[in-house]
């Protein structure tokens, strides 16, 4: 078990004065089996004069405000200590072959397994296309066993992609990262929701954190980490089993789950509307910093 | 004639027959004409056809001076197109009505209970009644939506059907409106037009009142609201002038005596929605909503819509507004959902539905997709998840190779298709040329959630086809509507939807703290464009006057220097100032810029400016300025040689001196009255000095004939003949137009009323100091009294003096510029869009 505390600093800088804005934040970590949420706090500067909590759709914490004083900068502040448990990933219920599974999901008439079948619906980002689901059927060959299936596409997504930050937005399609080769983690994780979804598996997107490691014998860095997103998809017997395409590996205990949707769009940690404005300028700094139990002091 | 049943052979019904294999609403199989329609068709028979034909008429003169209009998307001449009305009612008895009123209560009832479902335990799709795809794969279904229940206690507060009849008599269900029904408020006009185009027949015959449906509507509204205030505030939002219903919004409005607001009025605070209004901002209790869906809330739905207000779902979510209909809704307008209505409705209710619907199929079914190609010829094709617009596709009229296309297309993508079957429609009388024919029709019934059950609409929307066998009725083909009457078994109920006599009515004189902003700056730009278009005829019809006159007598020249002012004063560059060579063929230029709608500066693009602010202010307007704004200028469009040009410009000037005749005697004095006159005292003052500074200044040539013009084009030739007795000097004509504070048409005047109407403005705060407009008044005023006409009067032919008159006049002008562009700021300004941020 382990125990981190997370810091998730947001700044907009305007050109020009905002006078009112509202917002929704999913940036409270949710509650899984192999995770708590022990502390979590969300500080607003101007002042909130109004901040709400509730549960979205897929179950998510998500907090509602509005900020009415006029401002040119707003800071959005999210801390939390979360306590995680490593994931047992049982490997004799992960061994039925994928195509099998794809036809039982969508002929069940369990609730929790229809439940999940909406999950292998496109969605507003990941649409089907023809070219995801060639390169979807290189990995999901007839018969193969959905975690080799599984495992083997998140390695070639590892080993056939660049990570380069500077080579899409939030919203480049993926078909455009399909063909680039290059994006950051959640176009990764698009590549890998669109590709399970083509064969008729559910897929979900996960946005949270991951811990990194600081080169050998440097410091860490403050604000050195980066939100992260990776993706899951469900098998009956067992249940969403989730897999991180950007490192090529199924997450243990040093991802840390923020919330989950069908894509992106569904749990976009920030967003708002403003009035006024002009051209902003956007600064995000993360700190995932294992601790002890005892405390939790901000570096 | 009609007592025995069958029509007189040389009467109105003498081409009506009825085609085999239909259901004809009017006539029996038999050829004798059903009992309910007998004393209708009699009354029709006893008027003729000369005075049906007046009547088509006649309704289409009403129609166009009440602006009763439908806007067509995808044509150029589509905005603000006139309603098409047919003069003879669809007639239902209420033996048969009241069946049918009480299946489409039951199908409003299970819909209801379809979306409660949805938006909550989702028991349809987790106990495998629908597939989860038509329903989470459909962007229409909202996720942020789940689990809000409204205050009503309902999702489905206002409903539609499209009804439709079987060959066989029977009633069938084609089309449910669940996300925001239009069509009520045409249904209430049709049934204005028709009484009073035969205000006898109404009366004799017992035809259900529609103000009952109305009343009930909006007392339930009032009650649901009544939970969260003892005095709600309720108002309709629009997407705004261009949506192809404007016309119903406001006029609903109107009638049910709400507010109109668009989007940007509203602003959520503290999880409640207020009114931006000039007083003080007013809490919003219920939204009547007729902006779609997902465009209802940027913040939690479409982040591209500027039609919705940010924050409103939060707000819906903790009670504190009732909207109406629930954001949501419009997932039971999926064709895919139709074809599992049957099912769910026997899970929700044990049993069948009392109302038959049309049958629908969803190709993501295989056997469904089988059914509906080995079918194609008997079915519309429908996309199962487009939103809105969508043009329905009959295989049964494609050719060979579209057909093969298509079900192509259904073989790839079949979830993406829905097929419904064809219906043949029944059909009903329309007057064609003189005579009545037999159209096809559906009948649109409008249903409310009262506190317990649905209340149906006793009438409805009847639409038809406008050619025969078109088999799709829409109003965005251009069909025809005409009333519907319920005939009553007992004489029906007068009903206003004023309360009775019997309650206490508090005598009230607040002065609209209620103006909602951007009403207030249409009604400010009303007042511009209508001093505007009347300044321009005035100065058209001038030019035009004298190039007539110039051709027919040899002693008469129009001035270049008018033209020229033209040019200046319409900013209609290059025109007369920049291509002398159209100075010698005026014709062209002066037709253009009296009649070309679509040239900023032009009379026509000033007169389009009017409309578009009064509409937008509708509510504002009372309905006789309505009228005169509404069709102002409709003789322009035809002229194509000068001479014709006088007459509508005379009509124009006419027209506008009606509209100010009305705001001076029937406005009240209140935010409505200053703000709208405040904007025509400042156009007017402006116009009057660029007209001064361009007419008399520019050149000292043909100094006198432009004095004459001046004075007309400012309608201030009378007083100026008495005062001077007929000599024409540019020193009187300048004190008579710029420093007479008498003279309603000085500029003096103007800013003596301006300063007048500012001190009744809405109180000032830190954003809105009026401090700015003041210092501009006061330098305008000084620029005039310092303007020397005496010197003016005994120099005229020196240079030099003309030059700085000129000079002060360009300082006047700017001073009176800044006045109109500080109230905008003051008062209309702080409200740029809202722009979604996404990390």
């Amino acid at each position: 078990m382990r125990v981190y505390c997370i810091e998730h600093k947001t700044t907009y800088r305007y050109g020009e004065l905002v006078t009112v804005c509202h917002n929704e934040a999913h940036l409270q970590p949710r509650e899984t089996p192999t995770q708590r949420c022990l502390r979590h706090e969300l500080v607003i500067n101007p002042l909130a004069c109004t901040m709400v909590r509730r549960q979205d759709y897929f179950g998510n914490p998500t907090h509602y405000f509005e900020v009415e004083d006029a401002h040119q900068e707003l800071e959005v502040e999210s801390s939390s200590t979360v306590e995680v448990s490593p994931y047992v990933v049982r490997l004799d219920r992960l061994s039925p072959p994928w195509d099998d599974l794809a036809r039982q999901i969508h002929q069940s008439t369990d609730p929790g397994i229809i439940e999940a079948r909406s999950f292998s619906i496109a969605s507003p980002l990941v649409g089907l296309v023809k070219e995801i689901d060639e390169y979807a059927r290189i990995s999901f060959t007839p018969g193969r066993p959905v975690l080799e299936a599984v495992s083997h596409l998140c390695r070639r997504i590892f080993e056939e992609f660049s990570f380069d930050p500077k080579a899409t937005t939030v919203s480049t399609p993926i078909v455009d990262v399909l063909r680039q080769r290059s994006g950051v983690c959640q176009d990764f994780a698009h590549l890998a929701i669109g590709c399970l979804r083509q064969v008729g598996l559910p897929a979900r997107y996960v946005s949270g954190y991951i811990e990194t490691d600081p080169p050998d014998g440097e410091q860490r860095l403050v604000g050195a980490d980066a939100s992260h997103a990776w993706a899951a998809t469900f098998v009956p017997d067992f249940g969403w089993i989730d897999f991180d395409p950007t490192n090529n590996l199924l997450p243990a205990d040093r991802h840390i789950v923020l919330a989950w949707g069908r894509d992106y769009g569904d749990v976009t940690p920030l967003k708002g509307v403003v009035i006024g404005g002009g051209a902003h300028q956007l600064d995000v700094a993360v700190d995932v910093i294992p601790r002890p139990l005892e405390g939790c002091a901000y570096p | 004639m009609i007592q025995d049943g069958t029509p007189h052979p040389a009467g109105i019904l003498s081409r009506y027959t009825a085609a085999a294999g239909v259901f004809d609403e009017l006539f029996l199989p038999t050829q004798e004409i059903r009992p309910h329609w007998a004393p209708t068709v009699s009354a029709f028979e006893k008027l003729g056809s000369e005075e049906l034909v007046r009547s088509v008429k006649e309704s289409r003169r009403i129609l166009r001076e009440n602006g009763v209009t439908y806007n067509i998307y995808n044509e150029p001449h589509g905005f603000g197109r006139t309603w098409s009305f047919d003069p003879i009612p669809f007639v239902l008895d209420e033996k048969e009505f009241a069946p049918l009123a009480q299946q489409l209560a039951e199908r409003a009832e299970v819909w209801d209970q379809i979306l409660r479902d949805l938006y909550g335990p989702r028991q349809l799709i987790l106990t495998g009644v629908i597939p989860p795809e038509i329903i989470d794969g459909d962007a229409r279904y909202l996720r942020p939506c789940l689990g809000m229940l409204p205050p009503t206690k309902r999702f489905l507060n206002t409903y539609a059907v499209d009804v439709a009849r079987r060959p066989t008599g029977e009633f069938v269900a084609i089309e449910d409106r669940t996300q925001a029904p239009s069509g009520s408020g045409y249904a209430l006009e049709n049934r204005i037009v028709q009484s009073r185009l035969f205000p006898d027949m109404y009366r004799e015959t017992h035809v259900h009142r529609l103000a009952v449906y109305f009343r009930s509507a909006i007392n339930s509204l009032i009650a649901a609201a009544a939970e969260t205030s003892s005095e709600p505030r309720i108002v309709l939002l629009t997407p705004g002038p261009s949506n192809e219903t404007y016309f119903e919004h406001s006029y609903l409005a109107h009638y049910l005596g709400i507010t109109l607001v668009e989007g940007s009025d509203l602003i959520v605070h503290d999880q409640k929605v207020w009114l931006r209004s000039l007083g003080e901002t007013e809490q919003v209790h219920a939204i009547v909503r007729r902006v779609d869906d997902s465009y209802c809330d940027p913040l939690e739905l479409r982040s591209d819509s500027l039609l919705g207000v940010p924050g409103l779902l939060s707000a819906i979510r903790a009670g504190n507004v009732v909207v109406t209909n629930t954001p949501g809704t419009g997932i039971a307008e999926s064709p895919a959902l139709a074809a599992y209505l049957p099912i769910m409705a026997r899970t929700i209710l044990g049993r069948d539905m009392g109302m038959s619907s049309a049958q629908n199929w969803w190709c993501g079914i295989p056997e469904h997709q089988k059914y509906v190609l080995d079918h194609l010829d008997d079915v519309v094709i429908r996309s199962a998840k487009s939103q809105g617009r969508e043009k329905l596709r009959f295989p049964g009229r494609m050719t060979k190779e579209e057909r093969g296309k298509l079900a192509e297309q259904i073989r790839r993508w079949p979830e993406s298709f829905a097929a419904r079957e064809i219906i043949p429609l029944s059909t009903t009388p329309v007057m064609v040329a003189d005579k009545l024919e037999p159209r096809e029709m559906v009948l649109r019934t409008f249903l409310f959630s009262g506190t317990d059950r649905y209340d149906v609409m006793k009438g409805g929307l009847t639409r038809v086809a406008p050619v025969r066998g078109q088999g799709q009725i829409s109003s965005q083909d251009g069909g025809i509507s005409k009333d519907t009457w319920i005939l009553s078994t007992s004489k029906p109920v007068f009903v206003t939807l004023f309360p009775g006599t019997g309650t206490q009515t508090e005598i009230r004189r607040t002065l609209g703290g209620d103006m909602v902003t951007r009403v207030a700056e249409n009604l400010f730009w009303l007042g511009r464009y209508a001093e505007r278009t009347e300044g321009t005829a005035r100065l058209l019809r001038s030019a035009v006057r004298r190039i007539l006159d110039a051709r027919r007598a040899d002693n008469v020249v129009c001035p270049p220097d008018l033209l020229r002012t033209v040019t200046q004063l319409t900013t209609t560059f290059p025109g007369f100032l920049q291509t002398p060579a159209l100075l010698d063929h005026p014709d062209e230029e002066l037709i253009s810029l009296v009649m070309d709608s679509e040239r900023p500066g032009s009379l026509a693009f000033s007169i389009k400016g009017l409309r578009r602010t009064a509409q937008s202010a509708r509510d504002r307007v009372s309905d006789d300025m309505w009228r005169i704004v509404h069709t102002l200028g409709d003789g322009l469009t035809t002229s194509r040689h000068l001479g014709e040009v006088i007459d509508p410009l005379a009509e124009v000037i006419l027209r506008l001196s009606a509209v100010a005749g009305l705001v001076s005697d029937s406005m009240t004095r209140g935010p409505a009255f200053w703000f709208l006159d405040f904007g025509r005292r400042v156009e007017r003052a402006i116009d009057t000095t660029s007209l001064l500074r361009s007419g008399l200044f520019h050149s000292e040539e043909f100094l006198d004939p432009m004095a004459e013009a001046v004075l007309e084009v400012t309608d201030s030739v009378m007083t100026y003949r008495r005062r001077y007795k007929g000599r024409l000097h540019p020193g009187g004509v300048v004190d008579l137009l710029l420093t007479d504070p008498h003279n309603p048409r000085s500029v003096v005047y103007q800013l003596l009323r301006m300063r007048e109407l500012l001190a009744c403005f809405p109180s000032e705060s830190q954003t809105q100091s009026l401090d700015g407009v003041r210092q501009l008044m006061t330098h305008a005023q000084g620029t005039i009294a310092m303007t020397d006409t005496d010197t003016l009067e005994r120099q005229h032919d020196d240079g030099t003096v003309l030059a700085s008159i000129g000079r002060s006049l360009s300082m006047l002008e700017s001073s009176l510029r800044g006045i109109s562009d500080s109230i905008c700021r003051n008062y209309f300004a702080p409200r740029p869009a809202p722009r979604s941020l996404v990390r």
